[in-house]
């Protein structure tokens, strides 16, 4: 059963399945990207919905390239790095069931990363790492596989289900060294009934499962290392020595409800919810709690999209809310004949880490046939607060930002016999902090967990700044058949702060790609 | 056999579904953190003190860094304010007994678990053995790179009397190096010995070597002038100065012209076993000074009661059962603050432990000097059997600091 389900994830991401092509332009890097904008279903997450957003087919093989530098940046990100990715993705409709599958590879180099000697993404929502003050490269490794199946409508209901495995490995290339695999593994099942042609209600859950390695170790075993046990906002224990082996494993389950209104106007409104919890245990051999985490999602969505011949009106609300409680425990050495372990004689809540954001969009899109767009304009807001409070003794990070962003793209016909085009965009934001703070009152202020880490990172999340964004893509058709979509796209993004004496961060990528 | 499939899926998903809301719920059961409130009696050892109002009562969390001091009362004493947590409590002073003789008191209980609110701890409190030899240096970090032989001890009189170092012992304690991992003594043991896993011996005829009021000696490691270009010219310490050597007989490092230790126990035999040198841990080591009351004979090598495995462990190592009682000075030292928490020294020895944070870092640590001083102008150093808060730490090493004087006797006089 797991194998038929491989081998139909991956036909339908590689799209080796012997299709008869679509003789309209549907494949054109323009076309997709205005189905994804009218993909309401496929947005909210439930798979049931898929063929609800109205079944296409294609397949996406493509390689890129993304490097980046500057100064502005949290202090936990590469001061510089590149990345090389390779991806696959599909959508085909086996008999009356519509798969979608998709594979991807990323390979990046990170260099000059600062206080993370244990986990490969420490942006994920685990306070309890471990930090050294030796600013280090990495090099990381990730794989992501996804599929998504919608069965047809037997009478007034769709089912679905969705699966994603993604797997990480990373490697600090300087004492104190770390050697990390990760893996996480989710299913989402879903329902859709419809209550008329018109409306729809979904429902589905999720489940997922997660597990993060990391072994430290020095190879110059003549030097040992200060490395500090991060308890959260700057609250450390330093060691001195070689580190240690780390393994987190979590669970999640939520779930989320749809509603949809298809007529004159398309809407669409969700609702998700998220709970996981996370624990680490420090070592295998004699396993000690090193602390565990809950967290807590909600998010909801609205988004009304309007169409005529010539235009596409889409309005859309995003509100988020993650709440994570930092839970340490209250650890005793037995050395006693009969145990000979780690007891764990309490655990408390000792930290909490809130984020709230509220996003507003509006993009007007000029269409060119049913398929395909001429232009497209959008302007959208978020607002987004931070909150994280250490409870005892009490330090908090908060931080406040307004970010206005305005963005236009033109999509230009050059030649009509290969269907060649270009597309220009121009995105522009700015950001501003509207409040914000960081103190730590606890103990060992002067620890670079304290002076450095938590109060750069702060004054990076309460920085103002600017940012431009310039994409560009180049496409024509190639082949006798002109069926298949060579495509080329590149851009660069360049943002300038204006606080703390930071001075910029820029990307600039590019990748090559056909579609068929 | 479908039947048995779908049973298996079935058992699989009861399994994941359990498990992962236990994660799930066990996270969501737990309570934030708030103060708490210990209350704590002290019990006086001494037949002639009966009164600890006033002693000193000082909670120190030392993973979290987190230090609460107050005073005793006459009976309960409640102290809040405490976030959970491991705590070394330790209670210490002067008293008056009804003669109105003053005694130091001290007491102390270790990793205790401070998670519930409202609990009664009662410590006893006994007089403290005040030593006329305390180690008054010590330098154990090495230089960098990786230069160990310039570890050091030096020991001061601390008393208004002159003392004979003949016979007294220097040991360094096992664990070496502090971890949580402790090893696990005959119960027979109770708490009456400190567990050496090298003893080394003062020589001498019983005058050969006085120390008087205000004067110090050192054993070094290796006592050459570490400075010279074929040892490790940034180290901090010429050690060509120090009274005694413990020389393990390498020809790659020759005996010096300090005089040697005499070697008395290691791995349950007198030889110094095949090791090149006397190395103790750069991280920090357990030490003791101790002398053997008269009338008595301590033999650890020929006395099978003097000398234990570790029960914890299936090593074939043993060490050497040093009585408590003969103990004139310990001090403990790790890797830093947050080691404290790992001691492998009893408290009635050591309360606290010293650190200098790093290896090869070429720091010490030196006891402080208390505010008063002998007639002559040297120092009379604090001694309150907490290593923690008795010395300086991260200190360039010195010999004699603060104008103690060297012994008569010294080798290069």
């Amino acid at each position: 059963m797991m194998k038929k389900l491989y081998i139909t994830i991956l036909l339908a991401a590689t799209g080796s399945v012997a299709l008869a092509q679509q003789k309209s332009n549907s494949n054109a890097p323009a076309a997709l990207e205005l189905r994804q904008q009218r993909s309401l279903w496929e947005q909210s997450g439930n798979p049931a919905g898929l063929k609800l957003d109205g079944p296409y087919r294609y397949s996406q093989i493509k390689a890129g390239y993304e490097a980046y530098d500057g100064d502005f940046r949290r202090p936990q990100e590469g001061a510089s790095g590149n990345r090389q990715i390779a991806e696959t993705e599909g959508r085909i409709l086996l008999d009356s069931f519509y798969v979608t599958g998709k594979f991807s590879y990323r390979r990046e180099s990170i260099q000059d990363a600062n206080f993370n000697a244990s986990i490969i993404d420490p942006f994920r929502g685990m306070p309890y790492i471990i930090a050294d003050a030796n600013p280090s490269d990495w090099v990381q490794q990730h794989y992501n596989l996804q599929f998504r199946v919608s069965t047809p409508f037997y009478g007034r209901w769709s089912w679905g289900l969705a699966g994603s495995y993604s797997a990480s490995s990373g490697a600090k290339q300087r004492d104190v060294r770390s050697e990390d695999n990760f893996y996480s593994l989710s299913v989402t099942p879903g329902v859709v009934y419809s209550i008329s042609p018109n409306q729809h209600v979904g429902l589905n859950l999720r489940y997922a499962n997660t597990k993060e390695e990391a072994s430290m170790k020095n190879v110059n075993t003549y030097v040992d290392q200060t490395y500090y046990e991060l308890l959260g906002l700057g609250t450390a224990v330093s060691n001195l020595g070689s580190g240690r082996t780390n393994n987190y494993e979590g669970d999640s389950w939520g779930g989320g409800i749809q509603y949809q209104y298809k007529g004159p106007l398309n809407f669409l409104a969700n609702v998700n919810y998220l709970v996981e919890g996370e624990g680490l245990t420090v070592s295998y051999t004699l396993p000690r709690d090193g602390g565990s985490v809950i967290r807590k999602s909600w998010q909801a969505g609205a988004a009304v999209q309007k169409e005529s011949g010539k235009l596409l009106h889409s309005l859309g609300a995003q509100y988020y809310n993650r709440h994570i409680d930092g839970i340490q425990y209250v650890t005793q050495r037995d050395n006693s004949q009969a145990q000979q372990g780690w007891l764990s004689l309490a655990k408390y809540i000792r930290s909490t880490f809130k984020t709230q954001e509220l996003g507003l969009k509006y993009s007007l899109t000029g269409k060119r046939g049913p398929e395909d767009y001429s232009w497209m304009a959008d302007v959208s807001a978020l607002y987004a607060k931070l909150n994280d409070e250490y409870i005892l003794p009490y330090s908090y990070k908060q931080a406040e930002n307004l970010l206005v962003t305005i963005g236009g793209k033109k999509n230009f016909l050059l030649s009509a016999a290969r269907e060649s085009r270009l597309q220009l965009g121009v995105r522009a934001g700015l950001n501003r902090n509207l409040s914000g703070g960081y103190q730590y009152n606890g103990q060992h202020a002067d620890y670079p967990t304290v002076t450095d880490l938590e109060t750069n990172d702060w004054r990076y999340l309460a920085s103002d700044f600017v940012r431009v964004e310039l994409p560009v893509t180049y496409s024509l058709r190639i082949g006798e058949d002109r069926q298949r979509v060579l495509f080329v796209n590149a851009f660069g993004r360049y943002t300038k702060a204006s606080s703390f004496g930071f001075d910029n961060r820029y990307t600039f990528g590019g990748s090559v790609g056909l579609n068929f | 056999m479908k039947n048995a499939t779908w049973l298996m899926a079935a058992a699989v998903l009861v399994t994941v579904l359990t498990g992962s809301c236990r994660k799930i719920n066990e996270g969501l059961d737990t309570e934030k953190v708030g103060n708490y409130t210990i209350r704590v009696k002290a019990k006086s050892t001494m037949s002639n003190i009966t009164n600890t109002e006033g002693l000193k009562v000082v909670f120190e969390n030392f993973t979290e860094g987190f230090r609460k001091e107050d005073a005793l009362g006459s009976d309960v004493t409640a102290v809040d304010g405490l976030i959970p947590g491991l705590y070394s409590i330790n209670v210490s002073g002067r008293v008056e007994d009804a003669n109105g003789d003053v005694f130091y008191l001290n007491g102390a209980k270790i990793n205790f678990p401070v998670t519930k609110n409202d609990i009664l701890v009662e410590i006893d409190v006994a007089g403290l053995k005040v030593s006329p030899l305390v180690f008054s240096e010590i330098f154990f970090a090495g230089t960098t790179p990786f230069y160990f032989r310039n570890q050091f001890y030096e020991v001061y009189n601390n008393s208004t009397d002159t003392i004979y170092l003949d016979g007294l012992y220097f040991a360094n304690l096992t664990p070496t190096t502090a971890t949580t991992t402790l090893p696990r003594w005959p119960e027979e043991d109770g708490n009456n010995f400190a567990y050496a896993e090298r003893i080394w011996k003062v020589p001498g005829n019983g005058t050969e070597h006085p120390l008087a009021p205000g004067e110090s000696f050192s054993m070094a490691q290796f006592a050459a002038n570490h400075q010279l270009p074929q040892y490790s010219p940034t180290s901090p310490i010429d050690c060509s100065s120090s009274e005694f050597e413990f020389n393990m007989n390498n020809p790659n490092f020759p005996d010096q012209p300090a005089p040697d230790m005499e070697h008395v126990f290691y791995n349950g035999n007198a030889g110094k076993g095949t090791l090149p040198q006397y190395l103790v841990s750069v991280f920090g080591g357990a030490y003791v000074i101790f002398r053997v009351p008269e009338g008595e004979v301590y033999d650890p090598v020929n006395n099978p009661a003097l000398k234990t495995r570790n029960l914890a462990s299936t090593s074939t190592s043993v060490f050497a059962k040093v009585p408590i009682r003969y103990v004139l000075d310990a001090v403990e030292a790790g890797h830093n603050e947050n080691m404290i928490a790992a001691k492998r020294v009893p408290s009635v020895l050591d309360a606290g432990m010293t650190y200098v944070g790093a290896t090869y870092n070429s720091l010490g640590v030196a006891r402080k000097v208390s505010d008063q001083k002998n007639d002559d102008g040297t120092p009379i150093y604090l001694d309150t059997n907490n290593s923690t808060e008795d010395f300086e730490r991260g200190v360039k090493p010195q010999f004699r600091r603060h104008g103690a004087r060297m012994p008569a006797w010294n080798h290069t006089k």
